[in-house]
């Protein structure tokens, strides 16, 4: 069985990364590069051009893009704070429905984190709690 | 095996009540009170009382805005003006006061300036203003909670507090909400 997902990266509303967490590879700059990528793809998902309303109100914003190896998924909370989730192509197992379910996990996780009133929205995400959500969306089965 | 699903429901099958979560209108008197001498002591104009009053209000409410959106919209967002008022005069207003606000009103000659109309205020029940500190409204921290969750949503927006019928939150929207609120009506 294949990894569930390799990178998993929370990012400001301003766009700068709070949390980034990938499996241990030898490339694991490439992760940051193609989460920075796909930021493009979310504003555009989000700008409101050619939508109807229903839509727009959707957090989950499905496949962002396909390349080679890796699936590039997307989501924003009602805050503009953007989670991505990076899955390899190969993994045939995680369907839309698995990836949804991920998303509210990680959603989930990161409102817990933010109620803590030591946390300051906007800085970096250090909670170990946050941290062990993560790291269970990306181990092995 | 079949038995077992046909017996009646028991407590454990039933999903758990939400429970009431309230607190005693004493210990959060007493909290309030705490916060406005602790401002009190380091300011020296009432204006300055009140923006520091506010600033509080907006930690508490950038940290409630997503745990409420999660809790209440069922992984939705909130992208029409009315409905994020209605949501703030129903849903905030409840987890926060126990109630919903009393009155939410636009203003006849502004469509950007909304006002959310409270007679008295949780926050200021016991609070008797002194004579020289005739403007002062400690309902400012609740404007400042008010504020952070509109900017929060992405609706930026400057709420200030006044005496008018009672406590008056006045919400002046920025040009830019009213302009993407026309965008997505006309659709």
């Amino acid at each position: 069985m294949s990894n569930m997902a390799v990178c998993v990266a929370v990012i400001a509303k301003e766009n700068y990364p709070l949390f980034i967490k990938t499996t241990p590879t030898d490339n694991e700059l490439q992760f940051y590069y193609t989460v920075h990528t796909s930021l493009d793809v979310v504003e555009e998902k989000i700008s409101s051009v050619g939508k109807n309303a229903n839509d727009l109100r959707e957090l989950y914003l499905g496949l962002l893009y396909p390349t080679e190896d890796y699936k590039v998924y997307g989501y924003v909370t009602n805050t503009k704070v953007k989670f991505v989730v990076v899955v390899e192509s190969s993994n045939t197992s995680l369907r839309d429905n698995e990836i949804r379910t991920m998303f509210k996990r990680l959603h989930g996780a990161y409102v817990d984190m933010l109620s803590n009133p030591f946390y300051n929205p906007g800085e970096n995400i250090v909670s170990r709690k946050f941290e062990n959500v993560v790291m269970g969306m990306m181990k092995q089965d | 095996m079949a038995s077992i699903g046909k017996q009646k429901a028991s407590n454990l099958d039933k999903s758990l009540s939400k429970g009431k979560p309230e607190v005693n209108v004493a210990t959060f008197a007493l909290l309030f009170s705490e916060i406005v001498q602790y401002c009190q002591n380091r300011v020296y104009t009432v204006p300055e009382l009140q923006s520091k009053l506010a600033e509080m209000g907006q930690h508490v409410g950038t940290h409630l805005l997503d745990v409420l959106f999660v809790r209440e919209k069922g992984f939705k967002r909130e992208i029409k003006l009315l409905s994020m008022l209605i949501f703030i005069k129903s849903n905030f207003w409840k987890t926060v006061y126990g109630r919903e606000a009393e009155k939410l009103e636009q203003a006849n000659d502004d469509e950007r300036t909304y006002y959310i109309i409270e007679k008295e205020p949780l926050v200021n029940r016991f609070i008797s203003v002194p004579k020289d500190k005739g403007s002062l409204n400690c309902a400012a921290f609740t404007a400042g909670m008010l504020e952070a969750v509109l900017n929060g949503a992405n609706f930026p927006a400057k709420v200030t507090v006044h005496w008018h019928k009672g406590t008056c939150f006045m919400i002046k929207f920025d040009e830019s909400v009213i302009a993407r609120d026309k965008m997505i009506d006309s659709r």
